[in-house]
């Protein structure tokens, strides 16, 4: 009984003493002045700490670390393949609309061609209304194309000039609509996936 | 330790699942800082 409680003062002032030890320690107390003097001390510092006016300054910032950064759930990090996959999403109009001004200007440059040739059929009005031959890569091409593509390549070129074998008019407005539709349905997606993938993160 | 024992008034089972620690460390830590803050303090204060 004489033996000092030093090694459980600090449990008991903290409140986590239970059963025989919480006992043996309360009876102590009860008659060692020096074991109480240590607990009073104890007391001493925590009451100081409790009033101390630095304690504002120093609790704001672990408070939020000790609360918000350690107790939330550890969240896995979003893999790299779905950032991927979510940025391609978004670059699926730009890509589309990429597409499409590629097209378009194939079958500018094309009919351009074909415009000429077909003026051009002799070779005496292609001269006249192209600039002289080797200073404008469009006759150079025009001269290219007559010279070395055979009847099939003539026939496709011709048909890709007049915008297919139904017209330039139909051809533009099936493009047209195809390619507002792709644009609608990639934007449709892109937002299914992105509500999808929140609605996962809000259940995690 | 020291912190979330005195201002936040969490139980050592309770700080040592915060921090991830066993229940031993927080005991020892929590004793190292008061009598870390006890050095600190005492040219001070008295009766510490």
């Amino acid at each position: 009984m004489n033996e000092h409680i030093t090694p459980w003062l600090e449990t008991y002032h903290d409140g986590e003493l239970k059963g025989r030890r919480l006992r043996q320690v309360e009876d102590h107390l009860a008659h060692c002045a020096a074991c109480r003097m240590d607990l009073e001390r104890l007391q001493t510092l925590s009451v100081l700490l409790q009033e101390s006016p630095a304690a504002e300054g120093l609790t704001p910032p672990d408070r939020f670390v000790a609360q918000v950064g350690l107790r939330l759930p550890r969240r896995p990090s979003q893999p790299a393949w779905q950032r991927t996959l979510e940025a391609g999403w978004r670059l699926v109009p730009v890509g589309l609309f990429g597409a499409w001004v590629f097209v378009q200007a194939v079958f500018a440059v094309s009919s351009l061609v074909m415009r000429a040739l077909r003026l051009g059929l002799g070779g005496d009005v292609t001269a006249k209304i192209l600039p002289p031959a080797g200073t404008s890569w469009l006759a150079q091409v025009a001269q290219m194309t007559d010279a070395s593509l055979g009847d099939v390549g003539r026939v496709m070129l011709r048909m890709l000039g007049s915008g297919g074998p139904l017209g330039w008019g139909f051809t533009l407005q099936v493009l047209a609509v195809a390619v507002i539709g792709l644009l609608y349905a990639s934007w449709l997606a892109s937002w299914w996936a992105r509500r999808r993938h929140r609605n996962g993160e809000s259940i995690q | 330790v020291l912190v979330l024992r005195e201002y936040e008034g969490l139980a050592y089972k309770e700080i040592a699942d915060t921090l991830d620690i066993p229940i031993g460390t927080v005991m020892s830590r929590l004793n190292y800082a008061r009598n870390r803050l006890r050095e600190s303090l005492a040219p001070h204060l008295e009766d510490l």
